[in-house]
Formats: C-alpha cells, structure tokens, sequence
C-alpha cells in the first residue's frame, strides 16, 4: 500500500471515527502533503469573527519548524502570534500574503506556499496552508487540492460545530443548573428527564428521598391549559412553601412533548406575611372583645383600664403596621442634644416618679450639648418609650441613671440600671418586632409590646443605633445618633 | 370516588378506606390514624374547597409497599397557607375547628397541598401502613 492510499485510508477512518478535529485535521494535512510532495503543511480554522485562530495543526516536529516562521508572520505580516499557545490574530484573512517573494519570509528559508482556503457555502472557515515542495507547486496541485478540499471541508465545518455546540452546551448547562429557580423538565407522563440544583435542593433536601414529585405532578398533567401556574405547599417533611409555573411544549402536530415546570421558595415571605396576619388577626379580635366589654363596664375605673388596653393595643398596631411599612419617615431638621432633652425630661421624670423611680441625671460631658440632624421630637419618644419600659419591669426604688456619651461620629444616650433591679432581666429580643412576634404566637394570652422594636425603627431611620447590653452589674439601653448629616 | 361536597359524603368514604385497610391487616391503631386523617381532609375540602352546593370532592388513595398514599382533591383553587391556620390553631381561642390541618401533619408522614388557582385544591398525604408490606401491592379507591 503506498502512502497515498494510506493516507486516504486514515482520511477515511477519521472521518468515520466520530468527533474528534485533531485526528480529521492531521489527516487531511497529510493527505494534502503526501499528494503534492509537500513536506509540510498545517490547517489554520477563524473564529466567526475573523480575528482569531481556534485551531491549528501540525506535527511536533513541524511545529517546532514553524514556531519561529509564525513569530516572524506575526510581527510582519498578520498580527501577533503567541510562541506557545500558537493563537494568532488575524485582521482579515484575505489580507494574508504568503509569498516566497515576501522579504520576511525570504530569511527564514520558506521556498514556497500553496495557500488554499477552505470555504463551506461561500463562507471562509480557514485555510489549509503546504510549504517547500521542491520546484515548487504546481497549477495541479492547486486543481487536486481544491478539489480534494471541497470533500473534506464540510466535515471540518462539521466538526466545526460540533465543538460550537458542546461548548454552548456546557455552557447552557452550566446557566442551568445555576439558577436560583428550581427548574424541572418532564416527558408528558411526567417522567423527569433533566432538573437543576435548585430544584433538587428544594424538592430532595440533604437527598432525602420523598414523594413531593408525586404529589405535584398529576395536577399539572391533568390541567387544561398549557401554561399556568402553581402553590404548592410542601408542609411535611419539608416545611416550604413554592410558588411555580409551568409550560407544555407541543410538536407540530400538536402533542405534548415535555412539561417545564419552573419552582421558586416563596417560604419566607409568605411566613412573614402569615405572621403579620396572624398577629393582626388576634389583636383584632382582642379589640373587638374589649370594645364589647367596655361598652358593658359601668364603673368609671374598669372603662379607664379597659381603654388603656385597648389604646395599647391600637398603639401596638399603628407601630406593626409602620414597621412593616418599610422605612420610617422621619423629619430631619437640625436640632442639638438640649432641645432633646428638653422635650424628655419632665415626661421621663414624671413617668418615673409615677413608679417610685428615682431619675438621675448625670452632669452632660463638656461637649455632650451638640449639633444634631435629627428629628427631635421622634427621638424624644423613643426616650420615653425606653423610659416606660424601665418602669414597668424595674422594682419600685430602683434608680435608672441617665447619661450622655459624646464620641467623636456619634451621640448616644444612654440608661444604666442595676442588673438586680430587674424584676426580670430585659430580654435584647423585644429589641426586634419580628422576635416580639415570635414571643407573642409562641404561647397565647402573652402582652405584647412593640414599644422597643419600635424605638429602634425610629433609630434605623436616622441611621442611629439601639441597642441594650449587661455590663458588669449594670443593664445599659444605648440610643445611639451619628453626628453631621446636614 | 367522588362524593358530593357535602360532610355525609365523608361517613361513605371512611367507611371504605377503613374496610380496605381492615382487609390487608392494619392494625386498628394506625387505620384510625390513617381515616381520621381523610376525615380532616375531606371535611376541610366540603366546607372550604367548594364554593357550589353541588360541588364534588374527589378521594383517591393508593396501597403499595406497606405505604398508603391519600389525595383529597376539591374544586375551590383558593390559595392558602395551611401554616397558618396550623398556628393559628395554637394561639387562638375563638371558635372552634382550625385544627384539622395540624391533626393531619401529627398522623401522615408526608403532607402536600398543591393548588391549581381557581380550579383546584390538593392535598395528597403518605403514611406507613406497616414496616414491610405482606402482600405485593393494592390498588384503592379509582376514578
């Protein structure tokens, strides 16, 4: 067998092999070299946008030949080359001029070039590029080869697009499985052929097996349309709540072909939601039980307690209802420390002496009377509020010592208390309306009060600070204002 | 089966879940389980689900491998979060009922509730009858 017809016979076997563009090429380059004499040759592929090469062939040896030819084109001719990854740069590859004649490619011992391109309809995908066939190349090598490449090229364009598509593939699988959404492709008897991570983190949590798909899936099968959407409450073993559509896709005659059903965990937002309802809902009935009472009670004192149940109760729910508002509007003015207090002190002294408390002022620091951008009469409530909680839970007697604490971004006022005047240590999660919430459904019949959770809303809203820490012996409640902010 | 979305249609269809699992061996105690849990479905279904006097409420269940699969399904397709009405149930002391859905996750081992808006409501519950089934399968209750 001469070489030739070995080489025809590998061209064969690589096209036949399957996927595999190292092995096509190789073959056809040497095809093409062992035809015309050419000792060596190589297959340059474009990208689409001509302006880099995706592919190159050669053998180690010629390689290593052309290595240094390609630095040479690069910094003469086309572009750059890189020495190692062998990418190169094109412009325009029909502004390719390798000729013998061409003084850069004269030095460097290229004879000669038979430059053939490899166009698959009209459209150039590369070229296949032989060197220094001695005497030259002929008028029928270029006939052969032309035509030989007219046969191969649509398998290179095959191959082509095949690697195009692996890559989209994988990339498209990649785009799958990192969105946040579950997602999960059936057949039309619901037979699951792909899902992505979020899926099966939703539905098989920790791969825990269950049969949540079940349970889902025959009301989609069954519904009339071919788009809809979906809640599914998943309430045991997995204690989430997924709000889901779904689309049927349909071949041109018209029978289903698969069913998308795309999932998103909604869980947290509807348990706030279910909470705050929750709570309105109690409140509610708790008022509309007070007001038939107090429509009832005869004697004057009863009617007082009953209405301060009541007030408490609409107070607790305008401050729910601002809470869960967002953002508390507030009205910044500039104000200073001593317009604060002036509005706190007598309610505070009289809420406190209300209660057998004893107020102690603490002498302002130097520089404690300072310029703030705050809305005064907002934080002189909530020094109140944080007043009115101390005295309700401390013991009568007990001392709350108030102070002032100038740093150098910020000014907090501060309440200091002994830990053992505490009828019960003050627990940090009335701090937070959410936990308030949680403590208030977490058993019936308990009070609640937003006043704190509140307070630091105001605080949130002046971009301030609340916070209530034990410090040693003492309970301190920080209200904390930053400085500046005209 | 379908039963009309009234509670005596309820009677019927405990009747002959109870007969069926009686007729596979299930103990008492876990068949009472198993058809209280139907109850609480179906009476949540009847007086919830459907907003029709002629409604229909739709019972299925399926007995493979020593587990039975319950469906209950009406024609209401109105949203809810059965996790609420189960908190409320515990916080609450006004009326009665409300605990029907907390009663269901105490005595199924799996809970799903699936709602199609405006056309249906489903709530589908698994529980194990027995560790290994003695016999290979049972289908229940079809269309």
């Amino acid at each position: 067998m001469d070489s030739m017809t070995r080489a025809i016979l590998e061209l064969w076997r690589a096209l036949a092999s399957g996927p595999n563009m190292g092995r096509l090429l190789e073959a056809v380059v040497r095809t093409a070299e062992i035809a015309t004499g050419a000792p060596f040759g190589e297959i340059l592929l474009l990208g689409d946008s001509w302006t880099r090469l995706e592919y190159q062939f050669a053998t180690p040896a010629e390689l290593s030949v052309m290595k240094s030819l390609r630095d040479v084109i690069g910094k003469n001719i086309i572009g750059v080359i890189t020495r190692d990854s062998a990418n190169l740069k094109l412009e325009d590859l029909s502004s390719v001029q390798l000729h013998a004649a061409h003084p850069s490619l004269m030095d460097i011992s290229i004879l000669n070039v038979l430059r053939l391109p490899l166009i698959v309809d009209g459209r150039e995908i590369g070229a296949l590029n032989l060197y220094n066939k001695p005497g030259g190349f002929s008028v029928e090598d270029s006939g052969f080869l032309t035509s030989f490449l007219e046969q191969v090229t649509s398998a290179i364009e095959h191959e082509l697009l095949r690697v195009k598509l692996a890559k989209v593939e994988n990339r498209l699988n990649g785009i799958f499985e990192a969105i946040a959404d579950g997602i999960i492709v059936c057949d039309k008897s619901g037979r699951p052929a792909l899902s992505n991570r979020a899926f099966r983190e939703m539905l098989f949590p920790q791969g825990t097996p269950n049969h949540a798909l079940s349970a889902i899936l025959p009301a989609l099968l069954a519904h009339p349309d071919d788009s809809g959407i979906q809640e599914v409450v998943l309430l045991k073993p997995h204690e989430r709540i997924i709000s889901s559509s779904f689309v049927r896709t349909r071949d041109k005659e018209g029978d289903i072909q698969e069913i998308i059903l795309s999932m998103r965990d909604v869980t947290q937002g509807k348990r706030q939601d279910q909470k705050f309802l929750q709570l309105i809902s109690i409140l509610v009935r708790r008022l509309a039980t007070l007001a038939a009472s107090m429509r009832k009670a005869k004697k004057v004192s009863r009617r007082l307690r009953l209405q301060m149940r009541i007030g408490r109760i609409v107070r607790n729910l305008v401050r729910l209802s601002e809470i869960k508002a967002g953002p508390l509007r507030v009205e910044k003015l500039p104000t200073d420390t001593q317009e604060i207090m002036d509005a706190f002190l007598p309610r505070a002294k009289k809420t406190l002496s209300r209660h057998k408390m004893v107020f102690n002022l603490e002498p302002p620091q130097p520089n404690a009377n300072d310029s703030l951008f705050a809305d005064s009469e907002a934080i002189a409530q909530a020094l109140v509020s944080v007043t009115g909680f101390h005295a309700k839970r401390l013991k009568p007697g007990s001392v709350m010592a108030f102070l002032q604490e100038a740093g150098e971004k910020s000014i907090s006022f501060v309440m200091k208390t002994a830990l053992d005047a505490w009828k019960t240590p003050p627990d940090m999660r009335f701090l937070d309306w959410n936990e308030c919430v949680d403590w208030f459904l977490g058993e019936g019949n308990r009070a609640l009060s937003l006043d704190l959770a509140f307070v630091r809303h105001i605080l949130d809203a002046h971009k301030g600070a609340f916070s209530c820490s034990v410090e040693g012996d003492k309970v301190a409640f920080r209200l904390t204002l930053p400085r500046g902010g005209f | 089966m379908k039963i009309s979305a009234r509670l005596g249609g309820v009677d019927e269809a405990r009747m002959r879940l109870s007969k069926d699992l009686a007729a596979i061996g299930v103990k008492s105690e876990t068949s009472r389980q198993v058809c209280l849990a139907l109850d609480e479905a179906l009476t949540n279904a009847i007086e919830h689900g459907s907003s029709r006097a002629d409604g229909e409420v739709e019972v299925a269940y399926d007995i493979a491998e020593g587990f039975i699969e319950l469906a209950v399904t009406d024609q209401g397709g109105i949203i809810f979060n059965p996790e609420f009405f189960e908190q409320l149930a515990l916080v609450k002391n006004w009326g009665a009922g409300g605990r029907g859905i907390l009663l269901i996750r105490k005595l199924a081992d799996e809970v799903y509730f699936v709602f199609t808006p405006g056309k249906s409501t489903r709530i589908v519950m698994r529980k194990q009858l027995f560790p290994r089934m003695p016999e290979a399968s049972k289908k229940g209750i079809s269309e």
